[in-house]
């Protein structure tokens, strides 16, 4: 690690002053919600890793009694995983276009895979760049619409092949808008060869790195070397699961064709290749003595069914769906690092998060709330309920619903017909027992959905 | 593609076209309810054989179930009209099936556009050459028997290789990907 304490140290220049108080100043009159954090004076370097269709569980320190993640147990250790990490939508692209903007798909409208990103969103990539940050986009965008002109985004690099799905092997990029061969055969190699290219160009400014892989989303390629490596591993599925599940009701359209087994070991080998390269990232920060001041945020877009409720993919409320990976490294900020956080997090929070992590003001039209609070102290109150909502996607075999989630307790509200659903995740985590009908479903159903219909309106829990 | 009317008798419309059409249609229904429900019934251990099994009958069921229907159909004397709609019965039954049961996700419009879907394109294209083959095996087996029959002609030769390209621009090209999105463009153009 790095010595010193970057954040709290850094020194103060006129220039950064004066920029301060002067953004201050037009924040308090444009109406932004100033964060707590906004005293501090130093700016961190940021690194946010996201992953695709990466679940909360498929991680060594999450006890999988598979699937081997060196990096990302050690990130957990030296940081703080958020065990209770939601996305509002557990579909890939309004799953990212929330943590681009700190908002709900109904807010920024990238619904589904179909509703184009709207270029009027503000993303904190875009206020970091106003506030003086070196900002790169490098990996998979993947939103519905032409590739846009990212405002705020120094270096822009992605992928638009396969409807900007990206391949494992061999995927044309587009740099700066032309296109350009794969340097490395594995994409996964390649995103971050591109990184640290980013990251290590001499600057002045701190830098946001937000670097989006397409791993371990479908085909679930790992590089050739970690092809077998869970070949011989017992993969514990849930009971109600079978090898053919994903030509059932209307799940084929997943594109997980072969045996959910084989699929299943690819996917965790495809993650342990994912991991190998987040190392890279990691062991850049500490050999270049930047660790100490840079957050490196790791988060998964959405969960992923193996089998659950006979279910392969995402979309539906449940949790194995809805349940990311988020972890936090930041020695400068997070007290009592390795100690997890219990309290429930959502993907929109992380544009609000790095906003006050730079001393930024957090607009308003942001709709998550700032982990800076958990991050210091993992005893600081979290949100009492959130809503999540999933938008038809034809022709994926997925109801429009919408639910919230308590601490305890999920009530699902879809449309079309289908039943109400109710679950006491205390007693039954799987989400097997519907409590609607049942006396302690009439009991817990009016608060639920009163509280439902406040977080329709906008309200915070 | 018809059969010599010398040595195959025609039996009951009953007999020839709808009992075949039928039997596939039972099997399968008990396959499906089987496949989804076998977990209900609470035999972990059997339940990897059970999905192997039901998953598998569905699948072909569905898929190839032509291969039977067309020949016990030809060999009960079904005219060739009698014995396609005989084969067309369970996939077009089952993609009906679907198409109600997506009613729930989608308005009417949708939900027979999702009956069109790449999907049920393939279990045509699979049902059709099935017809083909089993039309040439049946002529195969009455030549065998001495019948004077030409085994290979052009109509069910093109319905054999129709599924090879099919399965190719489906499935093959791009992973799926890309016949999944020309769909997928023909669904904005009609709904958005």
């Amino acid at each position: 690690m790095a010595e010193g304490n970057g954040f709290f140290v850094e020194k103060m220049t006129r220039r950064r002053a004066l920029g301060l108080i002067g953004g201050s100043m037009a924040a308090c009159a444009a109406g932004l919600r100033f964060p707590r954090f906004a005293g501090a004076l130093g700016r961190p370097n940021i690194i946010f890793i996201l992953s695709d269709d990466h679940r909360w569980d498929a991680m060594s320190n999450m006890g999988h009694p598979v699937v081997q993640t060196p990096s990302l147990d050690r990130l957990a250790s030296q940081g703080v995983r958020f065990n209770n990490a939601f996305v509002t939508t557990s579909l890939c692209s309004p799953s990212r276009a929330s943590f681009l903007t700190g908002q709900y798909a109904r807010t920024h409208g990238v619904q589904n895979n179909l509703t184009p990103w709207r270029d009027g969103n503000v993303t904190f990539l875009e206020l970091l760049k106003k506030a003086g940050y070196d900002t790169a986009f490098i990996g998979k965008w993947h939103m519905p619409g032409r590739l846009p002109v990212l405002r705020g985004v120094d270096q822009f690099i992605t992928f638009t092949v396969q409807e900007g799905q990206g391949r494992y092997f061999d995927c044309p990029l587009i740099v700066e808008g032309r296109e350009e061969s794969s340097r490395r055969p594995y994409i996964t190699e390649e995103l971050t060869d591109r990184a640290l290219e980013f990251l290590n160009r001499k600057r002045a400014n701190p830098f946001c790195l937000y670097l989006s892989h397409k791993a371990v989303h479908h085909r679930f390629l790992p590089p050739p070397e970690l092809n077998h490596i869970y070949d011989q591993a017992d993969l514990h599925l849930p009971p109600e699961a079978d090898s053919w599940i994903s030509w059932a009701k209307g799940q084929v359209w997943t594109g997980v064709l072969g045996p959910l087994e084989r699929e299943y070991r690819n996917y965790l080998a495809t993650v342990t290749a994912l991991d190998r390269q987040i190392g890279r990232i990691i062991e850049w920060a500490n050999k270049s003595g930047q660790a100490q001041n840079t957050v490196i945020v790791y988060a998964g877009d959405n969960g992923y069914f193996w089998g659950e409720h006979r279910f392969v993919d995402k979309r539906w409320a449940y949790e194995e769906a809805i349940r990311v990976p988020f972890i936090v490294h930041y020695p400068d900020l997070i007290n009592r690092p390795g100690q997890p956080a219990d309290q429930m997090i959502l993907n929109v929070d992380l544009a609000p998060t790095l906003l006050e992590m730079a001393g930024l003001a957090v607009p308003s039209a942001m709709e998550g709330t700032s982990l800076v609070p958990l991050l210091r102290d993992r005893g600081a109150a979290g949100r009492r309920a959130w809503m999540y909502e999933y938008f038809k996607d034809f022709p994926y075999n997925t109801p429009e619903h919408q639910a919230v989630r308590t601490r305890r307790h999920k009530f699902i509200q879809f449309q079309g017909g289908r039943p109400e659903e109710l679950y006491d995740l205390a007693h039954d985590p799987r989400e097997m027992r519907n409590l609607i009908g049942t006396a302690e479903g009439v009991q817990l159903r009016p608060e639920l959905a009163a509280m439902l219909e406040e977080l329709r309106r906008g309200a915070r829990l | 593609m018809t059969a010599s009317g010398a040595e195959i008798i025609r039996r009951s419309l009953w007999d020839r076209a709808i009992k075949p059409t039928l039997a596939l249609l039972t099997l399968v229904v008990i396959a499906i309810v089987l496949y989804n429900n076998f977990w209900r019934l609470g035999f972990p251990s059997l339940q990897r054989i059970a999905g192997h099994l039901f998953g598998l009958t569905v699948f072909f069921g569905v898929g190839c179930g032509a291969l039977y229907v067309y020949r016990a159909a030809y060999f009960r004397g079904a005219s060739p009209t009698e014995r396609i709609c005989a084969c067309l019965a369970t996939p077009v039954l089952y993609t009906i099936s679907e198409v109600l049961r997506v009613r729930e996700f989608f308005s009417w419009g949708e939900s027979l556009y999702f009956g069109l879907s790449p999907g049920f394109q393939l279990i045509l294209l699979a049902n059709l050459g099935c017809m083909g083959l089993a039309e040439m095996l049946c002529r195969l087996n009455l030549r065998r028997k001495g019948v004077v029959t030409r085994v290979i002609t052009p109509l069910p030769l093109a319905a054999v290789l129709l599924l090879p390209v099919g399965v190719y621009v489906i499935v093959i090209w791009g992973f799926g990907v890309h016949w999944f999105y020309v769909y997928q463009q023909g669904y904005k153009a009609l709904f958005h």
